[in-house]
C-alpha cells in the first residue's frame, strides 16, 4: 500500500494588517500561527507579494537567529524546511513595506504557502497545504513640495529700468503629486512696491 | 494671477514644470521715484493637491527671498 501524505494545516492569528507607506514602516506578515500536521513535523514555506508594485519589499528580521534558512528576493521569501516551531519563528520574522512614495492600489495580498516535508509519508516531495492570503492595507501620506534656492538677496537698484527676478533660480518638486499651486507674497514692502509677471 | 494690489500672486498650472516656469516670471518692481529706504521680504509657499496619495494637500514650508535695495545718490 502506498504511504498517504496528510496535507498541513495551518492558521493565521490575522489576516488583514495595516502599515504606513514608506521603507521606514514596515509590518510583520504573519502572527500567531498554528500549524499542525497528522503525519509530519517538517515543512518550508513560500510567501510571496501578489501582484507587485514598484518599491513593495519583503524582508526578514535576523534570519540567522532564527537559525532558519530563509531566501528572499524582495517580493517572495522562502523558508527552507524546518521544524514546525521554528517555521513558525521564520514566518512571524517577515515583514512588509511599500515604497516611500506611494501611490495606488491601496492594498496589496501577500499569499503563504506551507508544504510539509513528507517525511513520514517516505514521499519524495512535500504536499503543498492551501495557501492562505494576507492583506495588508497601506495608509499613504501626502509628502509636501521642496523648494529650494538661492539663499542671497535678489538685488534692485533705484531706477533701474527692468524688475527684479527673484525665482528665476528656484527649483520645485514633489515626490508624490504633480498637481501643484502657489502662492507669492511681499510680506515686507513700502508704498510704490509690487509683484509682476513677466512675460 | 496678481492681487489687485500688487503685494500678491496666486499661480497654479498643469506640471511642475510649468508651475516652476511660471514662478520663475514673478518679479519685484518699485514706481516710487525716492525709493524707499529698507530690504524687501517675499515668501513663496507651494501647495500639492494631494490627488496621487489621496490624501488632503499639504502645504510647503516658505522659502522667502530678500530683496536689497540699493540706493543712487
Amino acid at each position: 500500500m502506498d504511504p498517504l501524505n496528510s496535507q498541513p494545516f495551518f492558521v493565521l492569528g490575522s489576516t488583514s494588517v495595516s502599515v504606513v507607506e514608506g521603507s521606514d514602516n514596515s509590518v510583520a506578515l504573519i502572527g500567531g500561527v498554528t500549524l499542525t500536521d497528522a503525519d509530519d513535523v517538517r515543512a518550508s514555506a513560500v510567501i510571496s507579494v501578489i501582484a507587485p508594485q514598484e518599491g513593495d519589499v519583503l524582508s526578514v528580521s535576523d534570519s540567522q537567529a532564527l537559525g532558519v534558512s530563509i531566501a528572499t528576493d524582495g517580493l517572495s521569501a522562502t523558508v527552507a524546511i524546518t521544524e514546525f516551531a521554528s517555521l513558525v519563528d521564520a514566518l512571524q520574522a517577515i515583514s512588509y513595506a511599500s515604497a516611500a512614495n506611494f501611490t495606488n492600489p491601496l492594498s496589496r495580498n501577500i499569499s503563504v504557502s506551507v508544504f510539509d516535508a513528507g517525511s513520514r509519508g517516505q514521499l519524495p516531495q512535500g504536499n503543498a497545504s492551501s495557501t492562505m492570503e494576507v492583506v495588508v492595507h497601506i495608509t499613504p501620506v501626502n509628502n509636501a513640495p521642496v523648494i529650494s534656492g538661492p539663499v542671497a538677496p535678489a538685488q534692485f537698484t533705484e531706477g533701474q529700468l527692468m524688475p527684479s527676478d527673484m525665482f528665476s533660480e528656484v527649483n520645485i518638486s514633489d515626490s508624490d503629486d504633480v498637481q501643484l499651486s502657489a502662492f507669492v507674497q511681499l510680506i515686507t514692502s513700502f508704498p510704490g512696491d509690487s509683484l509682476e509677471l513677466s512675460e | 494671477m496678481v492681487a489687485a494690489d500688487g503685494l500678491s500672486a496666486n499661480i497654479s498650472a498643469q506640471s511642475t514644470q510649468q508651475l516652476q516656469a511660471a514662478i520663475a516670471t514673478v518679479q519685484f518692481d518699485s514706481m516710487e521715484s525716492k525709493l524707499a529706504v529698507g530690504s524687501r521680504t517675499v515668501r513663496l509657499t507651494v501647495a500639492d493637491s494631494g490627488s496621487q496619495s489621496q490624501t488632503a494637500g499639504t502645504l510647503s514650508t516658505h522659502y522667502t527671498r530678500h530683496i536689497d535695495v540699493t540706493h543712487v545718490n
